[in-house]
């Protein structure tokens, strides 16, 4: 047996029943997928027995997401669209801490009766990096909407410390908080003769 | 966070309509098309959402009906509240004929002394429902359940619902039924005949339901709210006249 179970596998190659979700490894964890009913199901190795995933048709949207081979880095948005802007305040402020989090996506195929056929088969991993908050200019005549979106890398994106490649002055103050030696060097790198301060 | 008990029943009977949908459609994306311009079905709803209109209800003259139409839009414009919408399959589903009539429901039933109530109704009792035989979890796409003074088989596809403690009212429909006991069972003194089936049902449970859950039959219930883009209007032509539509939309 694949790593794809070759019944889902089977299923997959004509008409059929797709499920995708999605979890965010946020204390507590957020589940969600594509359809209207909540199920019960889970990642194998993560999710406790129980695990509901919630529908409704929350999840609106997946960005097309790229599993890298030997490759550099991605990053997209997971939104929610729709929201007023007092909701979206509140959401924000309620989110549990996730900068760090694990974001996996995973898909199942459901038999005739709407039964997951495998446990959720996980296809792609992220790292939740940061949320946004976006309200795009309108029209006369056009309806505002706020759009809440997760941003989550995968890939070089996620390593967690930084290569110290540059002489600026943020990463001269990651090394030694205190010191203002490279506070000029980007106006040097714009075209500038900065005036060198006397100590 | 929503409700979804204890909502008041849409007024189908005193509003009337001349046309009513029930549905439960699913969304599907494209899996590329072949040389025909076919493409095989990704379905990703998991089992859809249960959709309803009444059309055309015939509002006539100033009366009642339009304190109604207001109170439907005050209530339920926005989507953010919801209405309990009867699925009216009086004639269609599997109903006794007394007194000439298929009758879902007896109304005017007397209270054991032979009175009714102050405003002249009786007690009403539905002639046909069902309860679970087995525990239905979450999901389930099958249930077991036994059908009570049915005056037919199950045989293509009926509508049933079940008020959930949470979810409140949800409807399904089977789409597979295997019959697998019929008899008669006295219940409280009374004998009752029944028919045993195992359904494959559409949509799956929203929520689970232990054995002995007592499933509707006559006039199934789904609570709804607004479908999308729609809502309720006061308006009117001439002397009152108006033949409004309203769209509803399973409540999440």
């Amino acid at each position: 047996m694949g790593y794809v179970p070759d019944h889902v596998i089977e299923a997959l190659r004509g008409s059929h029943q797709l499920g995708l979700f999605l979890r965010v490894g946020t204390d507590p964890a957020l589940h969600l997928w594509f359809g209207i009913n909540d199920v019960p199901i889970g990642f194998d190795g993560i999710d406790p027995d129980g695990t509901v995933y919630l529908g409704g048709g929350r999840l609106v949207g997946i960005p097309s997401v790229e599993v890298l081979v030997n490759g550099t880095s991605d990053a997209v948005d997971f939104a929610v669209s729709g929201i007023d802007p007092a909701t979206g305040a509140k959401m924000l402020d309620s989110l549990p801490p996730l900068r760090g989090k694990l974001v996996q996506i995973g898909l199942t195929t459901l038999d005739q009766y709407f039964q997951p056929m495998s446990s959720i088969i996980p296809i792609w991993t992220g790292i939740a990096s940061h949320p946004k908050e976006g309200r795009a200019a309108i029209r006369e005549g056009e309806s505002p909407t706020l759009t809440l979106s997760l941003a989550v890398v995968a890939g070089e994106n996620t390593r967690s410390r930084a290569s110290r490649a540059l002489w600026s002055d943020a990463m001269q103050k990651a090394i030694s908080p205190t010191d203002d030696f490279c506070k000029n060097t980007a106006r040097l790198a714009r075209g500038n003769q900065p005036t060198w301060p006397k100590y | 966070m929503a409700v979804y008990i204890n909502q008041p029943m849409f007024p189908v009977d005193y509003l009337r309509p001349a046309r009513a949908t029930f549905d439960n459609p699913g969304s599907g994306i494209d899996g590329g098309v072949n040389g025909t311009g076919e493409a095989i079905s990704i379905e990703t709803s998991g089992g859809g959402i249960v959709t309803a209109s009444y059309k055309g209800m015939v509002l006539e003259g100033p009366d009642e009906r339009y304190e109604i139409l207001n109170w439907l839009g005050a209530r339920l414009n926005g989507g953010f509240r919801f209405i309990n919408v009867p699925i009216v399959n009086d004639k269609i589903g599997p109903f006794p004929v007394i007194n000439g009539a298929v009758r879902p429901i007896i109304k005017g039933i007397r209270h054991s002394d032979g009175s009714l109530h102050s405003d002249g109704s009786g007690y009403s009792q539905a002639t046909v429902w069902a309860k679970l035989t087995a525990d239905a979890p979450l999901n389930a796409g099958q249930v077991y359940l036994r059908i009570y003074e049915a005056s037919r088989d199950l045989r293509w596809s009926d509508w049933f619902s079940i008020y959930h403690p949470t979810k409140g009212w949800r409807a399904w429909r089977y789409w597979e039924n295997d019959k697998l006991n019929e008899g008669t069972e006295t219940v409280d003194g009374v004998p009752l005949t029944f028919k045993d089936y195992r359904l494959g049902i559409s949509p799956p449970l929203r929520e689970a339901a232990p054995a002995g859950t007592r499933v509707e039959v006559a006039r199934p219930t789904c609570v709804m709210k607004l479908a999308r883009g729609m809502t309720v209007p006061f308006e009117y032509e001439g002397w009152y006249s108006s033949r409004p539509s309203i769209s509803f939309t399973e409540a999440f």
